[in-house]
Parts: C-alpha cells; structure tokens; sequence
C-alpha cells in the first residue's frame, strides 16, 4: 500500500492572518495528501504535541507578523524534548536575515510571500520522499502531481 | 531515526507512553510491517470498561463543537478520553483536509486526552479501515472514554453502530432536511438523538417532531432526544449523562455487536487480504472474456477458485482449478523438495480410491545422490541399448493419432525437429532420467496381489497425487518410462523381489518458464465417447 | 523564474481580463448613454450634498488634506514615542496606536502564547506605564489618534487610558479626538476571535458609545471595518455590503437603546483601497451615497452632517510582494492616488517593504513624501472630485451599489448581519471570494507583476530595500518585557488595585456600563489582560479567553467574597 503523507499546518502565537495556510492546506490536499490543522492560537508546546500523537512526517508553520525565527527556534527545542524527529517548514513574513537564521537551526524549508504555492509543494515532497527512500517505505503511486 | 522495532514500541505501548500510541496507529493504519502483531497485542490485552461514543451526523451540525464541550466535562470528571475524529478523502485526489482537530485543539496539551485524525481513505459509512483498528489500539490503551466522531448517518454495510457502544446522531435545525436525516437509516441505529443549536427556535420543533417519530416505539427502545448549543455547552453535561444511562441500557446488546463486530472484522480482513490478488486475476480473466472462452459472469465465478492464499508453507487450491490446470511437468527446478511436504502429499494421495480398500501401493520415495545414481544406471542401459524390461504398449487408430499428437506437440514446443535424430535421443534420454527431477516416487505393488487390481487402484491413486502435489505448488509426471528398466531402481533402492515396481512419478518444483511445460494436452469432447442412456 | 509564471510575449502582451477586480464586466468605452438614468441632483450632487457620491465637503481638500497615518512602533515605547516626533515633523498628523498582536487578543506579554507574537503588528503596550513612556511629550488634545483593536474590550481600554493620562494631567477629556475601530463583525468574521460572544460584544459597544458621546464627543467609538475582511478575500462589493450592514446595525442597536442617529453623528468606516484603481474609487464614492441613504431613509437623520460618512483607508496589504519590492511603490502610490480620487478622509499607506518585514525609516519616509507629491506637486487635491462625470466612473459608482445592495437584501432575508456572522454564511462568501482570486492567479487570468508574471532577477536595489527592513526584536527584548510587566504588577499600589478589581467586576455583573470602572482601572495600573479577564468573569466566562492559564491568584483574591 502506497504511504499517505500525514503533513501538519499550524499556526502559533497571536497571528490571526489564516490565508496563507488555508491556502497550503488545500494545496496538499489537491497533491494527494492527509492534512491537518491546528487551527490558531496554538503554543509551540501544543504543536509539538499534536505532531507527534498524529503522527505527521512533517510540519508547517505559518506566520505573517515575522514572528517565524522565535516560533520555529522554540518549536524545534520542543520537539527534541518529545524525541521527534519531524521535519519542520515554515511560511510567511520573513527577511533574508530571518532565512539564514532559520536555515542554521535546522528548519527544513523556509518560503516567504513571494513563494508561490507550487514551489513550496515541490519542496515539501522532496523531503519526504527523501524520508521514505531512507526508510525504506513505498509511496507516491496515489500522490496526484497537483495544481498547474 | 528510522523505524522503530516493534517490540520496543509494544514495551512502550503497554506503559502508556502516548509518544508510541502515534506511531503504532500509523502502523496499523498503513498495514506496514508489524500490523498484525500490534493488532494481536491490543486485542489480548484490551481493557473490559471502555465507554465508545460515536459521534455522527451531517456537516456544519456542531460534532467537533460538541466533542470539545464533552472532552471537557469527561475531564471535569477525571476519565481520561481518547478521540478518533474521521474526515472523507477526496475521491480524486485521495488526499484529505482533516479539521476537526481545529475545534479540539484547547485539550492538546492535556495528558488525559489524545486526539487523532483519520481520512476515510476510500470507505463508506463513517469510519475507515485504519480507524477500525486503531480503535482496538484505543481500548488496549485504557481510556475511560472513547468518541469517535464521523461524517454521515450510517449506511447498511458499515455502520458505524456496531463498532460503538452508544450510537449519537447530531442534528442542526433549520436544516429542513433534518427529519429526512432522522429517518432514513438512522433510525435503527441512533440511540441518542442529539439536536444542536438548541437555541434556535426551530429546535424545539424538531425536538417534537422527533419525538412523535418514536413515539410508536416502545420506551425502552426509543432513543433519547437532548437539544444542545454546543457553542456555550448548554446541554452537554445532561448528554454526558445520557452516555452512561443509554450505555447500561443496551449491556445485553453489546455482547451481539461484539460478535457481529468480530464477523465484520474477519470478513473485511479476509477481503483486504484477497484484493491484490482479486484484481490480478480479474485483469487476466479480462482477456479470457475478451478472447471469448468465457462471459464475465463465468469468470466471476471462476475467480473465486483462482484465488491462492499461503498459509504457512501451505497453499490452499479450489478443486475444479486443480483438475483442470493438472498437467505434466517436464522440467523442473532444482530446487529440493522437503520430506514434510512430501509426507503430507502422500497422506492426501493415499485418499484415493481401492477395491475394498485393499490400498495395495507401497512407495519407494528417492532424492539427491541415490536418485542420481538410478539416473546414470538407466542413462548407461539406453546408450547400451539394454531391451526394456517392461515393453512400451501399442497403438492403433485414433489411440495412435492421440500419441503422435502429444509428441508433435511437445516436439514442437522443445524445437525437436523429426530429422534430428541426436535431439531426438536426448529428449528420449531425458525421460529416462526422470525429466531431472529432485524427487522420484516408485509406486510398488507386493506380487500377492492380482496385477489387474492393483494396477486400476494404483491409477487411482496417482492421479490423486497428482492433484495433491499441486496444493503445494509442485508439479509431476507419470512415467512408466520410469520403471522400463528396473536394474537401477532395484539396486539402488534394494527392493525386495516380492515387490513390483508398477509406476514412478517425477515430482519438483516446475520450471516455470520450461517449454514443454506450457503444451496443454487436448482431450476428446465428452459427447463424442459417451452415451445416455435414461435420460430426457 | 517562478514556476508558475505566465508566459508573456513582450510584443504582443494584451490585457488577460475583462472584468474588475471584483468581477464586474467592463466594456471597453462608456458614453454619454451609460448615465442616461442618472439624475445628477439626486443621484450624484456636487459634494457637500446629499447624497455626498462626490465627498463630503464642498471644497474638499482645498479646505483641508486627508489625515496622513501609518502604524509605528518599535521595541520600547521609548523609542516608539522618539520616532512619533521625528514623524510628526515630517507631516504626520495622525497617530496610529496599534498594539501588538498578543495586547490586540487582550494577553499581557507573560501569558504563554504572547511570546511568540511579541511586537508583531504593533507596540507591546499592557498598562497605563507603557503609554505614558510613548506619549510623553506629545499632545494629548488635538492630535488625532486611531486604536486598532481584535475586540470592543480592547477598544474601551486603550481609550479609557487616554482619558485616564488627560485626567492625570489635568487637561481636557472632551477634546480628546481619534477613533477606535471595535467593529464586533470584523473580529469574530476575520479572526474568528476566540474571546467575547457577540453579545457581548455588542452591548459593551453601546455602552463604550454612550460613554464617549457624553464625555469625549471627539471620539469616534466606533469604526466599522471593511478593511480587514477585504484582506482576508472579500470582494469590493462584498466589502462595501459589509461595511454598510455593520454600521446600520450599530444604529440599529444605538436606536433600539433609545437613542437617535443624529446623537451618534456622522458614521466613521474603514475601508480598503484595492488593486483595481478605478473600482475602488467607486467604492467609496458608492458608499458614502449608500449610507446617507440609510441614514435618511431608514433613521431619518434631520441633520446633514449626520449623513455624511467618514472613509479613512487603508492601502492594500495584500497587493503587496516580497519579490522586486521596488514595484510597491507604484502599487502605494496608486492605491493612495484611487483614496483621494475617491474622496475619503484619512489614508494609511503602506511602506514599499511590508511584504518583507518591519517598514524601515526610509521606506516610511517615501510613503509620506509620495503624499506630500501628490498633494503638492501633482496639484491633485486642487478640485473636488475630479473624475465626477466620467462617464465610467459614474457607471461604476451606480454598478457597485447595486450589486452591493443586493447583497444586502440577501443577508437581511438570512436574518442580518449577525446572523449571518453566526452561522458562517459570511465567512463561507469571504472564503468564496479568496478561492476565485486564487484560481485566477494560478490560471493566470490575474496577473501579479514579478510574481506569476514579468519576474525576473533582482538587482542592488531591490535587494537593497529588502535588507533595510527591520525584524521583530528577538527573544531577548521579550523576555525583558515578560520581566518587565511582572514587576509592573508588583509595583502597583494593591490596595488601589484590589478595589479597580472588584469595581470593574461588579459593574460588569450588574449591567453598568463599564467605561468609567476600566478608566480608574487604567490609572490604578490594571494591565489588558486584567482588564478583559475580569470583565469575562463578570461575563461568567473564564478569566482567559483561550483558556491556558487559570485565574491568577491575586485576582481571585480580590474577588473572593463577591464572585
């Protein structure tokens, strides 16, 4: 049986701003894959909760306030302390600064608003088919290429 | 960090650690490797006081609302609560939004609940496959409480009911269509009837439209019918009540849905297990249709004798398959055969019909070296043009015809040409050697017994073995060839003087891509040998 | 290149629609007969008369300019109060006090979700200390302020500070001048605010109402916002719709406490100046004629004035890129151009580099100087209304307030505004709206110029603007502030404190309105978060609005023998 991504969008702190991933959530959908959602308001203890109980292979965050180093450093810290090992990515109001950053702690993908949805898709599945190579497990053969 | 051992997961299972819990719900989901073996786990050591709540109705009712409110006073009340919130799949694209975490969000950081999300993945009726286990995983895990909460009022074939304990069926007034709702299909299966947005109000009249419904039915069957306003929780605590009260209720009940739960559990199992197969031989069967040996509807039916299950060594085969794709084998594998296997062909074989059951066949079974020793002794006798002992019987008329046939046609498949002799000697040889299979069974008779007897019961018997053989994958070939010269077999294998070889079956795995083993004999129309006497 | 970028022939690139923004049709040359059935008196009017199409004064901005505003804020209010002098030399008049993202949700900076938003959208300003540090030295009478707020709650504090540091100072309430935008719709549409029932929210509006037309008549207590649900995908029409619905609703519930609409005065609303340049201009000039309407029709307003409506606006966010960011300018510039063609009264433009990060001084300057341009160079202001009588623009004007009333009749048939906001009806046509936008721009029939079209490489320059813009201060400055406000608390007067409690929470149990309770409260210290905890319990909802911490014990103390 061909594996079902599992892919996590959340978004922390006070951003109130939805579009940007409601826009990705359906994005995913239409590629093929099972998201959920957090919904807003969410602590990045919560998020790391939430990943690892559903089990996801990677997680989004979404923030367009430039909030995303704070939120991702503390999300990543929080990850480690549940022992999981999920991917991270994040969209939204970043600089080339706020990029460098984020690259050195280890985030997986970082696509500010002038990424178009596709780019980010693309680079969503590179990650995780790379995952699943290195695990050995089948996927991809009910992935539908998505949009455009 | 690669794949966890399943073993350490199911150590971590069993202390609660709700990090595994996750993962071990992915594994089940998926049918990866490690499945079965969590799924046995959960079911031997599933806790007996386990309340499961299934949550259903229309979208845009107030279910995920609902659970959030009910989550809450669960944990007011200190039980611990375990939700499994399933959402459809697109059917285009296979991929799913699954928001109804979004609603129940606020308990994620609470240890006492765990809230996972399910895509339908292609089923009906509100929970899917990879739910259905993950349920068992749930009650093995101990929560106090369960909701599962689905899309859809329940159809006939996988209802939601009977993976429950209380069936709840959320409606939203205003709907119009609400009491369509209510009727169709639900009414057999809801035992709490929720009505939500209990403020409007047209919930008040829908509560009694409702309840003139069931009127008719006697109490202790009716469903109960609460009004709701998820948004501020009004109602709620007086449906958590319900849960329990209806949950004593049905206690009779649950014993049934639990046997009809295990039925639907071994039903579905089986079938997940038989797909691939079931699409595979469907897409060959599409030939055969195409090609007009057969309707679709003949070959529905003989799908189902196609199918092959392993089982542990064994490989179970449908009779009429059996009989008829039997066929000699005359190139083998080298591949050896096991002395279980053996043993257990032999015991089918020996099934076989006997005059008064007089079983008058003994075997000589022989492998590895001996065999190729009798080999080389026969191999030495033909090239010494020794005289066989047992002649090769005549042929006249259509018997004649019948022979040259089958020769043609293995000739044929094995490019023999008729001028060439030398291939034609090694072909000749090669029977002599058993066609090089691994393993040679000698069916002996004792001189006792009548020749004509035991020769027609022997018959019996070999082809019995014929057949048994194929249920585990191996093929043969009945050779008298293989007792014409009989210095070889009887050295080797010291056969006493009072037994009579009658016949040898070469037995091994078929090569499958071995030429004359893809000739398939004709046979005679039975209407052309047969006459009916008695008959209108 | 992006991948998804429309392949354009430079030589033959023509126009990929047809339509405005919105959707409406637009054929390729208007005439005289496209106003055949506009009667100009009753319909149009020259401006400073009803119905006010073409503005609400007679002489427009040759009397006075629109309000310039933009959002400032920096880390400290130290610094925020010495870049709101250095602004306001430099032409600005309007003083923006938007808070940050966790003040906006009513959470001090020590409750656990405000760290990761801290400082984003606005200044960190949890208690009366912070303002006095950001306003000191400026005029608190005469200058006009405007509080942008998720909730009413929110809005009745920041104003109520203000009022508390005139009193401390001994000035003048009464010439307290700004708004605050409170619009009960747009934060529950929007944001799917989490804290306040809409009841709520609307009877602690007519309170916050009534409480500023007797004490602070200057003050605008209300703004109905079309801004934010534009952003968040609604249409022109829709937008105009919603606008109009939320404020005669206000009215609504002002007039049904007994009330007239000429004691509320002329009506304030935001309003978002979109891409489309000619549509926008429509818009607002439709608005204003749509509500003098329902200002004289359905509330028999006796007084001019009264029908007058009030348009400050914002440029759109949304049309704003990361890539090439030199081309915002142009986008601002003609988006502001579209408020004053269109009328309106106040216009916050936005800085070239918001799609990148925090607007850098330059870049603010530039939204300011193109304004000063505009208004001095290009001699735009010299004449009301000038595209009045085109005959396209006039055509568009009627288009957009029909449609819009259409709308109207469709959401007053589904029960109302509110109704409409409760069961989702508004949300589903916003998320309607921002789907279609998206196909258009993946299918490229919208095209977006250095994102699905015309990209190419960035030079010195762009990049330039892009490593100008500033970050969010890191967790370092937030942790100062988390200490900062906790020993904020511990410096208070407690006795004063308990008592501003217990006040705020009985007058709120037993329907006062609150206004005076949250000012005194202000000056005793109360930070947000006390402020809309205590009032939530008062509500008999929890302290927290997302309900991660409990009561703090301090409060609960203080309310222990009347809760």
């Amino acid at each position: 049986m061909a594996v079902k991504f599992r892919i996590l969008v959340a978004k922390a702190g006070c951003d109130i701003h939805e579009r940007g991933a409601l826009t990705m959530i359906h994005v995913f959908r239409d590629a093929g894959m099972e998201v959920i959602y957090t919904g807003r308001y969410q602590s990045e203890a919560n998020i790391a909760r939430t990943a690892v109980a559903e089990d996801v292979d990677i997680i989004g965050v979404s923030d367009l306030t430039g909030g995303l180093p704070v939120i991702c450093r503390k999300l990543l810290r929080e990850l480690k302390g549940l022992e999981a090992d999920i991917p991270v990515f994040c969209g939204g109001l970043m600089t080339e600064k706020d990029k460098e950053e984020m690259a050195a702690m280890g985030v997986a993908g970082t696509f500010d608003t002038g990424s178009t949805p596709d780019l980010c898709l693309v680079h969503v599945r590179n990650i995780l088919e790379t995952k699943c190579r290195s695990e050995g497990k089948a996927y991809g053969k009910d992935d539908n290429p998505g949009t455009a | 960090m690669g794949r966890m051992i399943i073993r350490e997961l199911l150590e971590r299972f069993d202390r609660r650690d709700w990090k595994v819990l996750g993962k071990a719900i992915s594994i089940v989901e998926n049918q990866e490797e490690g499945c079965w073996e969590i799924l046995n786990h959960a079911w031997k050591t599933a806790q007996a006081e386990c309340l499961v709540v299934g949550i259903t109705g229309a979208g845009g009712a107030g279910k995920s609302t609902l659970i959030d409110k009910l989550i809450r006073i669960c944990r007011d009340r200190d039980r611990t609560v375990g939700v499994l919130a399933v959402d459809p799949s697109s059917p285009y694209t296979g991929g799913a939004m699954l928001g109804d975490r979004v609603r129940m969000n606020a308990h994620s950081s609470d240890p006492g609940v765990y809230i996972r999300s399910f895509a339908s993945r292609g089923s009906f009726g509100g929970i899917s496959q990879g739910a259905k286990y993950a349920l068992y995983l749930y009650k093995a895990f101990g929560f106090d409480v369960i909701f599962l909460e689905s899309l859809g009022v329940g159809q006939a074939e996988t209802d939601i009911s009977c993976f429950v304990d209380v069936t709840t069926v959320i409606l939203a007034p205003g709907n119009g269509d609400a009491i369509q709702l209510a009727k169709a299909g639900t009414q057999e299966i809801a035992d709490i009837f929720v009505i939500n947005k209990g403020d409007k109000p047209e919930a008040e009249m829908l509560r009694l439209q409702l309840m003139a419904e069931f009127a008719v039915v006697p109490e202790e069957y009716r469903p109960l019918i609460v009004k709701t306003t998820a948004k501020d929780g009004t109602g709620v605590e007086e449906l958590t009540d319900c849960f329990s009260q209806v949950s004593r209720r049905l206690l009779p009940a649950r014993r049934i849905k639990q046997q009809i739960r295990i039925e639907n559990e071994i039903f579905t199992g089986a079938a997940c297990f038989y797909e691939p197969q079931l699409r595979r031989y469907a897409k060959e069967l599409t030939q055969e249709v195409l090609a007009g040996t057969a309707t679709p509807f003949e070959a529905a039916i003989r799908l189902g004798s196609k199918i092959l299950i392993k089982d542990q060594g064994g490989i179970y085969m449908q009779m009429r398959e059996a009989i008829q794709s039997r066929k000699s084998i005359r190139g083998y594998l080298p591949e050896p055969v096991s002395k279980e296997v053996l043993e257990q062909v032999l015991e089918l074989a020996t099934r076989a019909v006997s005059a008064i059951n007089m079983q008058p066949w003994e075997f000589a079974v022989v492998t590895g070296a001996p065999l190729d020793a009798i080999r080389q002794c026969n191999t030495e006798d033909l090239r010494n043009q020794v005289s066989v002992d047992i002649p090769e019987p005549e042929a006249n008329g259509i018997y004649r015809d019948r022979r040259i046939e089958i020769a043609k046609q293995l000739f044929k498949a094995m490019d023999i040409k008729r001028e060439d002799k030398e291939r034609r000697n090694w072909w000749l040889e090669r029977g002599f050697r058993f066609f090089e299979a691994p393993v040679l069974i000698l069916v002996m008779a004792d001189e006792e017994i009548d020749p004509l007897v035991s020769r027609l019961d022997i018959g019996c018997f070999t082809q019995n073995l014929c057949l048994a053989a194929m249920e585990y994958g191996l093929g043969t070939c009945v050779q008298t060839q293989a007792v014409m010269y009989q210095r070889g077999i009887r050295e080797v294998l010291k056969l006493p003087e009072s037994k009579r070889p009658v016949v040898g079956i070469a037995l091994g795995y078929p090569e499958p891509e071995f030429p004359a083993n893809k000739v398939v004999s004709c046979r005679e129309k039975v209407e052309n040998i047969t006459s009916w006497t008695g008959f209108y | 290149m992006a991948e998804n970028t429309v392949k354009m022939d430079r030589d033959k690139d023509g126009l990929v629609r047809e339509e405005t923004q919105s959707g409406i049709y637009v054929k390729p040359v208007f005439t005289p007969e496209d106003l055949a059935d506009t009667d100009y008196t009753r319909e149009i009017a020259d401006p400073g008369n009803y119905p006010f199409t073409r503005g609400i004064y007679p002489k427009m901005y040759r009397d006075r300019l629109w309000l310039k505003a933009f959002l400032v804020s920096y880390d400290t209010p130290e610094s925020t109060n010495a870049a709101f002098k250095s602004y306001m030399e430099q032409g600005m008049n309007d003083l923006r006090l938007t808070c940050d993202l966790p003040t906006q949700n009513g959470f001090d900076p020590d409750h656990p979700l405000a760290m990761a938003s801290m400082f984003c959208g606005g200044i960190s300003s949890y208690a009366i200390n912070t303002y006095e540090t950001m306003l000191e030295g400026l005029p608190l009478e005469n200058v006009v302020y405007e509080g942008g707020f998720m909730n009413v709650l929110d809005a009745i504090y920041f104003h109520g500070l203000l009022v508390a540091m005139i009193e401390n100072r001994g000035g003048d309430i009464t010439r307290l001048l700004g708004t605050d935008i409170a619009d009960p719709i747009r934060s529950k549409l929007v944001y799917g605010d989490p804290s306040w029932p809409t009841e709520v929210e609307r009877r602690v509006l007519m309170d916050h109402i009534e409480y500023c037309l007797e004490h602070t008549p200057k003050w605008k207590p209300v703004v109905p916002n079309g801004i934010d649900p534009c952003q968040a995908g609604m249409n022109a029409i829709h937008e105009l719709g919603e606008v109009i619905a939320v404020s005669t609703a206000i009215i609504d519930d002002f007039v049904k406490r007994g009330h007239t609409i000429d004691e509320f005065g002329p009506m304030v609303v935001a309003m978002d100046a979109e891409s489309d340049f000619f549509e926008s201009i429509a818009k607002f000039r439709a608005a204003r004629r749509m509500w003098a309407k329902v200002a004289k029709e359905r509330f028999h307003a006796k007084k001019a004035s009264t029908m007058k409506l009030k348009i400050g606006i914002r440029t759109s966010g949304l049309s704003l890129q990361a890539r090439k960011p030199l081309n915002n300018a142009a986008r601002i510039t003609i988006q502001t151009l579209a408020g004053v063609l269109g009328g309106v009264n106040s216009i916050d433009a936005c800085s070239i580099d918001e799609a990148l990060g925090l607007p850098s001084y330059e870049a603010r300057m530039f939204t300011l100087d193109m304004q000063h341009i505009l208004a001095h160079e290009a001699d735009i202001p010299l004449a009301a209304d000038p595209l009045g009588g085109s005959y396209y623009v006039e055509w568009l004007t009627n288009e957009l307030e029909k449609q819009a009333d259409t709308y109207l009749l469709e959401v007053e048939k589904r029960g109302g505004i509110y109704e409409c906001l409760e069961n989702g009806w508004l949300y589903q046509l916003m998320e309607e709206d921002r789907l279609r936008v998206q196909k258009e721009k993946a299918e490229g029939k919208r095209l977006i110029i250095g994102y699905n079209a015309y990209t190419g490489e960035e030079g010195t320059l762009n990049q330039a603007v892009g490593k100008a813009a500033c970050t969010v201060p890191d967790e370092k400055v937030r942790e100062e502030r988390i200490a900062e406000v906790k020993a904020f608390r511990a410096s208070r007067n407690q006795e004063a404190v308990k008592a501003a409690i217990r006040k705020l929470y009985l007058d709120t149990k037993n329907g006062k309105n609150i206004s005076r309770a949250v000012i005194d409260g202000g000056k005793a210290g109360l930070t947000i978060g006390e402020v809309c905890g205590v009032v939530r319990l008062g509500y008999d909802l929890s302290y927290d609005s997302v309900n991660m911490i409990p009561t703090p014990d301090d409060v609960a103390a203080a309310l222990k023998d009347i809760m």
